[in-house]
């Protein structure tokens, strides 16, 4: 059910790649998902799924994953259910490291809805409810995480084909609150308005304002001023070993 | 082997024209069966996988893995070793 | 381990905790809220000695979510709440609603609206328990009136949630968590489990028979389950089908008609009274006391909410010459009551309304009575 140009379809065939390669066991792993055309990804998955409310998914996945924690818990959200409506149920599952995967695919808008701003929409671009220009500066998801306490972050666009493959094996298989973003085009709803409206623009888009992690800090500027100013920032955030959730010591 | 595209799963994104390394890919210019302006395999021999003979060693998947609608795949029954 | 049989002296909350894991509660996740703490507390406290897990969410929506999602993995599940927060978990009962999912939610009521007097007693949430989410859902509602209910109740509101699927809330109110009484433990529980299912359920995964009550599929026993609060088919996948659609909707709320002569209870004192007094929660001491006093007097008291208990109502009020419904609020129940004595033949229907945040006295009641109107 997804647009042409979508990136939801690569996120897709780069998780089954990364499961079948770690070889996670179909039959215990739980699919949890928002709400938004991210969300729609479990229902193509062969496995337990639940497609729950706006915004609650992290809070759902930790009761699933504290009533049974023999299960793997994997979340597939966007940008608005992660970073807007479900902010606090975001930090405060980072903050606790709750032994779950969660898959961010961000693509800067709600495109589910029509194409109206997000809390990742970047400023002076154009929406729906931002038709003068967005006024606000976007958050930068990863380093949320990050400072929230997350044990692995990592972003990376949908152009990186090999080293998402590589992060979500690297998320499904480590202990604790693993957190990738995935930078996404959204041809028909975001890029559309925003002088993008062929899919190739906008996978080039991301190829041109993507820069490596090491790349970046090399130029000395503040990582944060650079990811609200339009720059994504693509790389390993952070690797940890933070006691999980639960786990005795 | 070869890349070989599904018609009915295509929706002419022209993803793979984009990603593709050595041109492999090309826009197309009839409508398919969907409706979409699918592109089109126009070189598939320009393809790093052309000589190789199984999935397990391909070198680039770039097409396969980004195409969104997994209408993209390998045939090993094409190709130079096919 | 359980509450072994026999007579205690605890506060109401401290027995609906017992309650709870009497029925077998494995999952508790809350929000701390006036006047339903102490059930977090008391729960923080033995939900590990009982090997069941205790945890504090961030806020409410959190909590509901989180009971949500382990009551798929097979566990019993309850969260304690009261009226800003049933206020905000709304959304989310008709999520469970809508996916038939069994939870348990205490809401000890407050005085209202909004922030309203948190430690004061009121009972103004008795129609947003039925119709506080959108859309026509079913919802089991049953309330407690004296120590010993915040016991009964609370296994049968497990019970009911489990037989039925449906989310079940129990309503308390300030006073009778917080009072202190004595309730017994009888030697033999019935506690009910819900029905499960572990074949692989791709095309079926919410098939129903003549009960109306699917199989639960567990998570984790390879089910394959997909859940949604989407209107679904019964293989559990999102659709648009009018035909679909209000097969589902229909069967939901049909699920709990049919059912309701399991569901609904009611107590009748002295059913040969010509005055008859309908209550439930704490009012219920004060017309109790009434009642001691004046052999013309006599008590319906509602244990079941909603679904509305209408035959037992209507035969309780047929032959009565006046009903006195004595609430703490503007008259919600007093509608439904209204309604049925009417139907039922009584043509003199009182409303007994007290907003101060404090019960009913038996004098305030009697007095009330005797200036007929």
């Amino acid at each position: 059910m997804f647009c042409p140009g979508c990136g939801i379809g690569t996120v897709m065939n780069c998780f089954h790649r990364a499961f079948a390669e770690v070889g996670m066991n179909q039959d215990r792993t739980v699919f949890v998902s928002g709400i938004g055309c991210s969300s729609r990804i479990i229902g193509y998955m062969r496995a337990d799924s639940i497609h729950t409310t706006h915004g609650r998914a992290l809070a759902v996945a930790t009761g699933i994953k504290l009533a049974n924690p023999d299960l793997n818990v994997v979340v597939f959200s966007g940008d608005g259910d992660i970073g807007a409506i479900g902010g606090n149920h975001f930090i405060n599952a980072a903050r606790r490291n709750v032994d779950i995967s969660v898959f961010c695919i961000n693509n800067y808008t709600y495109g589910m809805t029509g194409g109206q701003a997000s809390t990742t929409t970047p400023h002076k671009s154009f929406s729906t409810t931002t038709p003068y220009g967005n006024k606000e500066y976007p958050f930068d998801l990863a380093e949320l995480a990050v400072t929230a306490g997350a044990n692995y972050v990592a972003r990376w666009t949908v152009r990186n084909v090999k080293e998402l493959i590589s992060s979500m094996q690297k998320a499904l298989q480590k202990k604790g609150f693993s957190f990738v973003e995935i930078a996404s085009p959204c041809p028909t709803s975001f890029g559309r308005r925003n002088r993008m409206p062929d899919p190739k623009q906008m996978f080039e888009w991301l190829k041109i304002v993507s820069v490596r992690l090491e790349k970046s800090q090399a130029w000395g500027l503040d990582q944060l001023d650079l990811n609200i100013g339009g720059q994504i920032t693509i790389g390993e955030f952070v690797e940890r070993n933070r006691m999980p959730y639960g786990m005795i010591a | 082997m070869q890349v070989k595209a599904n018609r009915k799963f295509c929706k002419g994104c022209n993803i793979c024209v984009l990603v593709c390394p050595t041109r492999v890919f090309e826009e197309g210019k009839e409508i398919g069966e969907r409706g979409y302006i699918a592109p089109v395999i126009a070189h598939p021999e320009k393809c790093p996988n052309y000589k190789r003979k199984t999935k397990k060693n391909a070198v680039c998947e770039m097409c396969v893995l980004s195409c969104p609608d997994q209408a993209l795949d390998w045939d090993e029954e094409a190709g130079a070793e096919g | 381990m359980r509450l072994p049989p026999g007579t205690y002296f605890m506060q109401g909350n401290e027995a609906c905790v017992e309650g709870a894991i009497s029925a077998g509660l494995r999952f508790y996740a809350g929000y701390p809220i006036t006047p339903s703490t102490e059930v977090a507390e008391g729960l923080a406290l033995r939900m590990p000695e009982e090997g069941g897990v205790f945890i504090q969410m961030e806020d409410e929506m959190a909590s509901i979510s989180a009971i949500i999602g382990a009551s798929w993995t097979g566990a019993k599940v309850m969260t304690a709440t009261s009226g800003p927060g049933f206020s905000l978990m709304q959304e989310s009962i008709g999520y469970a609603a809508m996916t038939e999912t069994p939870i348990v939610i205490l809401n000890a009521m407050r005085g209202g609206p909004s922030t309203g007097m948190p430690t004061m007693v009121g009972q103004g949430d008795v129609m947003q328990s039925r119709y506080g989410s959108h859309g026509d859902y079913p919802i089991i509602v049953l309330a407690a009136s004296t120590v010993q209910d915040m016991f009964d109740q609370t296994i049968r509101a497990f019970n009911l949630s489990e037989k039925y699927r449906a989310p079940t809330i129990l309503l308390s109110d300030a006073e009778v968590g917080h009072m202190r009484g004595k309730f017994t433990v009888p030697q033999r529980l019935e506690v009910f489990d819900r029905l499960m299912r572990i074949d692989q359920v791709w095309h079926d995964g919410f098939a129903y028979d003549e009960s109306l009550v699917p199989g639960f599929p567990v998570f984790g026993k390879g089910s394959r389950v997909h859940v949604t609060g989407l209107s679904h088919d019964i293989a559990g996948y999102p659709t648009n089908d009018g035909d679909v659609h209000e097969e589902l909707v229909r069967r939901l709320n049909d699920k709990i008609v049919i059912h309701r002569n399991d569901i609904c209870e009611v107590v009748i004192t002295r059913p040969e009274a010509k005055s008859l007094i309908v209550t439930y929660g704490s009012p219920t001491f004060a017309a109790k006391a009434a009642l001691r006093t004046h052999p013309d007097l006599g008590l319906l008291e509602l244990k079941t909410l909603w679904p509305f208990p209408e035959e037992l109502v209507a035969q309780a009020c047929s032959g009565v010459s006046e009903v006195i419904v004595m609430e703490m609020n503007l008259g919600q129940m007093f509608k439904e009551v209204e309604r049925t004595a009417c139907a039922s033949g009584c043509k003199k229907i009182r409303l007994f309304s007290k907003l101060r945040g404090d019960v009913p006295t038996p004098d305030e009641l009697v007095h009330f009575i005797a200036a007929g109107g």
